[in-house]
């Protein structure tokens, strides 16, 4: 996968504007400024309770900001205008995965893929014809196939096995599979993609945002651990 | 992309694999019912009570029976997914959460039915109406109004759920007393919606008890009963699912 060219600098992928959320009655922040480009790594930092899951959730539209705006740039993340405000745009993978404990590694993984990818809304189209917008970073390979896919993250013994019947460490390593699994998109919003995982695990996550970052996503994570990876930081303290 | 019935099918599929693989779990709501039919069978098998009262009081703890045991399980059914992240996952995949509910609310239906199913002896062992044998039209009327009511049923508990899933997502505003009155607006969200059904029950199961009435008269409270639970499952789906869609945690 060739690294993409990076955007034009002054034109950020992800502008905030004087952002403001509460939890409750509690005022989280206020004024949070930031912008970000396409092709960027970046680790949100903040002390236990600061507010970093509900910044990743109204990133991704599924919680409405106290005051302020998020905007993404259309050209830059390559979407169709229009596509941005009903969140297309955004991939967050929780802390907690959308993973049934009653369904096996296989079942859960192929539930996920096949809805997503029935969705209409999608950036994995090469041909870069989307509404002539400049198509920056879709991946130009198919998906990976599930079964190399689980070998990649050391899941082939585990395909059949029930998720509630996991480690810690597992689950995580099968929620994180659903970001190469499901269709492209722009940003990936992690809340702590390191939790529980082994030294090996950490290596193959870093890898696969590195991959990520390289084709030109922007990628905000959440960690109380510092990762082997070059991302600018956000401290939200 | 897949049309709005291959969706509907893989949730449906969904659905009825967890039903499977939690077999214990879901019949849970067949023994509840059991216990309550069998206490209520005994207790009323030694009250002595006007024939009016007598002829319409199984009916009526039938179908209360049959509406809490609906809720019970209704309760289950967004109990694992709002524990994780399944909710904001399908609310990110863009799909319609109609579809989702729509699925929900059948699989509930599959198992009122299997209860129904297995519950069947025990009706006519613990409510023979009128101490007479139970005619074929009384069976067909009978097993019709429960199928086409636990329906209706399952369309209003599974909105209930939807809605209380929406209100307890605000964690915070429970932890500060906001979220305590959840249930009971779940409550009066449900019963006056599920008193005309319960209503078109009992109207058929008085149109069984009384030997004067014609079929034309169990005819038409069923249809009341379908009607009712036909605009259930076409409204509930869309409401539910454009409630979950706009929930959010602020």
């Amino acid at each position: 996968m060739p690294p993409q060219s990076p955007p034009c600098e002054n034109h950020p992928a992800l502008t905030i504007e004087g952002l403001a959320a509460r939890r409750g009655q509690r005022l989280l922040w206020q004024g949070i400024k930031a912008h970000w480009q396409a092709g960027q790594a970046v680790w949100l930092r903040g002390a236990n309770g600061v507010g970093k899951t509900t910044m990743l959730e109204i990133l991704a539209g599924l919680r409405q900001p106290l005051t302020g705006n998020v905007a993404w740039s259309t050209s830059q993340l390559g979407i169709a205008e229009g596509d941005a405000a009903i969140n297309p745009t955004t991939l967050l993978l929780g802390h907690r995965h959308p993973l049934h404990p009653h369904l096996t590694v296989v079942e859960n993984l192929r539930y996920w893929q096949r809805l997503w990818c029935s969705q209409k809304k999608s950036f994995g189209n090469p041909s870069g014809q989307q509404s002539g917008q400049q198509q920056l970073s879709p991946p130009p390979s198919p998906p990976p196939k599930l079964d190399e896919l689980l070998a990649s993250w050391q899941l082939q013994a585990a395909a059949t096995q029930l998720v509630g019947t996991l480690s810690a460490g597992q689950r995580q390593r099968v929620g994180l599979c659903l970001l190469s699994l499901l269709p492209w998109r722009p940003v990936w919003l992690l809340d702590e993609p390191a939790t529980a995982l082994d030294q090996t695990g950490v290596g193959r996550l870093v890898q696969c945002l590195q991959d990520y970052v390289a084709a030109g996503g922007l990628c905000l994570f959440t960690s109380h651990q510092p990762l082997p990876i070059k991302a600018a930081i956000w401290d939200l303290s | 992309m897949r049309g709005l019935g291959g969706q509907l099918w893989m949730h449906l599929g969904r659905e009825g694999r967890l039903m499977r693989r939690r077999l214990a779990d879901s019949l849970l709501p067949t023994a509840f019912w059991w216990l309550l039919l069998g206490l209520q069978a005994f207790l009323l098998s030694g009250w002595d009570m006007p024939s009016s009262i007598a002829a319409l009081l199984p009916g009526l703890l039938l179908w209360g029976n049959l509406l809490l045991t609906t809720l019970l399980a209704g309760d289950r059914l967004w109990r694992v997914d709002s524990a994780n992240d399944s909710l904001n996952f399908w609310r990110q995949s863009g799909c319609r959460l109609s579809l989702l509910l729509l699925a929900k609310l059948l699989a509930l239906w599959g198992l009122l039915l299997i209860n129904l199913l297995l519950l069947s002896p025990l009706l006519l062992l613990a409510f023979p109406i009128g101490h007479q044998p139970l005619g074929l039209m009384a069976v067909m009327g009978l097993a019709a109004s429960l199928m086409i009511g636990s329906l209706g049923l399952a369309a209003l508990c599974s909105m209930v759920s939807a809605l209380l899933l929406g209100l307890e997502q605000d964690g915070a505003g429970a932890a500060e007393g906001g979220g305590g009155g959840a249930g009971l607006l779940g409550l009066l969200v449900l019963l006056p919606l599920a008193v005309p059904l319960l209503v078109g029950g009992l109207a058929v199961w008085a149109t069984l008890t009384d030997t004067s009435n014609s079929p034309a008269a169990m005819l038409q409270s069923l249809a009341w009963q379908l009607a009712l639970s036909v605009l259930y499952l076409v409204v509930v789906p869309l409401v539910g699912g454009q409630w979950l869609t706009l929930t959010d945690d602020s």
